[in-house]
């Protein structure tokens, strides 16, 4: 009884793969698809370093069984930057050392990244409630606040300078 | 996980050590209570179907009356085992007629004849238990929450048990409350 | 993980039918945010489970001066709906951005304390839940749906469907007090409902979240306020009410102690800002 095959888009590429029952995304993605950028944290819900994008819209995929997201659009950090080179708010990370051991950060850049797509311009107070989610042990999180900010405010060096391509995990690329 | 309480029933001490001791009685008021079965004089053995959102199991249970001193007092110490952990404990109950004490709807208690049909009874209890398994990683308030509000249906449905069972002992007054002495 | 079937149902009809087919052991589950970190800890070992992702019961409607709610409406479409201005707080003020995405209404009202804050400004608003099964439909006062820890009024074969808000009159409070100011566990949730005539409270109710085994009625402090102008005197005699009446526990978050303290400072001060609220209004 069990395993079948869910197919869905993943950072723009339709992908199937065969899961047993209630796999979650998260397992399937790092463990069968090969998208490491995506963490396991708590297993929970309760750090936000899983957060993929479905359909736009930020969820844990550590609580989503992979069923639930067939005939959808999911989106990783992998598919976050673009072909060549990084979205603004990855350079804006990288420029106010919003990270240390950058163990959430695929999760909060994949966040963040939607809240400014649907917020151009957030407040402070607006950057704090979308992050609230998402646990950061080290920076304690004002320099990621000032990242979203300067990312907002387009003061970031241009996006791209010496990130080179990303490699497609699937090795396609 | 520690459990402690108290509840008023409408039977007298007696009535309720007895009811507490029969397996049928048990069966009828454990919630979700499927099977239980005296294997020893004190000695028994169950199983236990818990219907909760996400934890819902069925437990094989152990119990065993130690210290029993009907009907006043008696302590239990017992196993529940399932799939996600074992709970292994032990609880004491202290029962205590309570008299001519109004009940919470204002009326009389326990008749003037001191029949204890019509008596009230203190049941207070406490209890010690340690849980094993992936059940353990849950906080403890969570089974000690659980373990309340199971003890509270379980007494409830004790109570009304043993309400019906006095009613149709004793028709005589036409009344149905026990808490109206016949005549 | 011990899951060897997951139903998708597309229909309520179809979810009916899965679950009179395969009883009470099927783990029926919606947005997976109270099942599925129990699944990933190896607590809950289901083998059937239901997924409500897609039965199509998401859906928010003014109804009769009131809103309908169906069971998986997701906590930020209760967000976004400015029908009953309550609720999208009570929303707002649960867990984050990517939990509320996933979430449900429904789902939350299966929560244990001290989580299932929404169900406390439901129960202010007088809810009530439908429940559908093989055998039909019925409705409930949400005040009888919750009947202890974890545990409700559900039968084995049914299934809650939505939520029903009655227009209701009054002004409402809501406010949730944890240890952060986000994404927090509660240590006391309170929503206020006050109708008034005049000056005089004609009806009120006085809900609490995190302070028993579900979400309470504080039906004390709501008898001590009808009648009253909600004078000082009768607020603080609330507020004492329902900190005598409610049911705290000890947990990670707050003692039962500190908990019942904070009932009785939170009922008052959200009594208080429903009085100032009104003034304010009034001018």
């Amino acid at each position: 009884m069990g395993s079948r095959i869910v197919s869905f888009e993943l950072c723009g590429r339709e992908v199937e793969v065969l899961v047993s029952p209630m796999a979650t995304l998260q397992s399937v993605l790092r463990s069968q698809l090969g998208y490491t950028g995506t963490k396991e944290g708590c297993r929970q819900g309760g750090c936000g370093s899983c957060t993929v994008l479905v359909d736009g819209e930020p969820m844990m995929s550590c609580l989503l069984p992979v069923e639930d997201v067939e005939g959808r659009r999911v989106t990783t950090i992998e598919g976050i930057a673009p072909v060549a080179g990084l979205a603004p708010i990855q350079q804006a990370f990288i420029e106010k050392n919003a990270f240390q051991c950058g163990y959430c950060t695929p999760g909060m850049v994949v966040l963040t990244k939607t809240l400014l797509d649907h917020h151009p311009s957030p407040s402070r107070d607006e950057i704090i409630d979308a992050l609230g989610g998402n646990v950061c042990r080290c920076t304690g999180y004002a320099p990621i606040i000032e990242a979203i900010e300067a990312a907002a405010a387009g003061a970031t060096t241009d996006a791209g300078r010496d990130a080179g391509d990303w490699p497609d995990p699937s090795g396609e690329r | 996980m520690k459990v402690a309480g108290h509840h008023v029933l409408d039977a007298g001490p007696r009535e309720v050590f007895d009811a507490a001791c029969d397996p049928a009685t048990l069966l009828a008021v454990i919630p979700g209570c499927e099977a239980i079965e005296q294997v020893a004089p004190h000695e028994y053995q169950g199983s236990l179907v818990l219907r909760l959102p996400g934890v819902g199991a069925t437990f094989r249970t152990f119990v065993r009356l130690v210290d029993a001193d009907p009907p006043h007092a008696a302590g239990m110490e017992g196993r529940v085992e399932g799939p996600m952990g074992t709970i292994a404990g032990r609880a004491d109950f202290g029962l205590t007629e309570v008299d001519d004490e109004p009940a919470h709807d204002g009326r009389p208690g326990a008749g003037s004849d001191g029949r204890s049909i019509a008596s009230r009874t203190l049941l207070e209890y406490r209890g010690e238990a340690v849980i094993q398994g992936p059940l353990a990683r849950l906080d403890s308030r969570f089974a000690e929450s659980l373990a309340n509000t199971l003890i509270a249906q379980g007494l409830q449905a004790l109570n009304s048990h043993l309400i019906e069972a006095s009613s149709t002992v004793a028709p005589a007054s036409g009344r149905p409350s026990p808490r109206e002495a016949p005549e | 993980m011990t899951v060897v079937e997951y139903f998708l149902p597309r229909s309520l009809a179809q979810a009916v039918d899965l679950l009179s087919r395969h009883g009470p052991d099927l783990l029926v589950i919606a947005g997976g945010t109270v099942a599925m970190p129990l699944i990933n800890d190896g607590i809950s070992l289901p083998r059937q489970v239901m997924g409500l992702r897609f039965v199509g019961l998401d859906e928010i409607e003014p109804s009769d001066g009131g809103l309908r709610i169906g069971a998986t409406t997701t906590l930020t479409s209760l967000l976004r709906q400015r029908h009953v201005p309550m609720l999208a707080e009570a929303a707002r003020r649960t867990a984050s951005w990517s939990i509320r995405n996933m979430g449900t209404v429904g789902g939350n009202l299966f929560t244990p304390p001290p989580g299932g804050d929404v169900a406390v400004a439901l129960l202010a608003l007088d809810a009530e839940v439908t429940l559908e099964g093989s055998r039909g439909r019925r409705t409930l006062a949400l005040s009888e749906f919750q009947t202890g820890f974890m545990t409700t009024a559900l039968e084995p074969q049914e299934l809650l469907t939505g939520i029903g808000v009655p227009a209701v009159a009054g002004e409402t409070t809501y406010v949730k007090f944890g240890r952060k100011e986000a994404n927090t566990p509660s240590v006391v949730t309170v929503a206020v409902r006050v109708a008034r005539d005049g000056e005089v409270v004609t009806d009120a109710r006085v809900a609490l979240g995190a302070v028993g085994p579900h979400a309470l009625r504080a039906r004390k402090a709501e008898a001590v306020l009808v009648g009253s102008s909600l004078e000082p005197g009768a607020i603080d005699e609330a507020a004492e009410a329902a900190a005598e009446e409610c049911e705290p526990f000890d947990d990670g978050i707050a003692s039962a102690w500190y908990r019942r303290a904070m009932v009785r400072l939170f009922v008052r001060r959200a009594l208080e800002e429903l009085v100032q609220h009104v003034a304010l209004e009034g001018r």
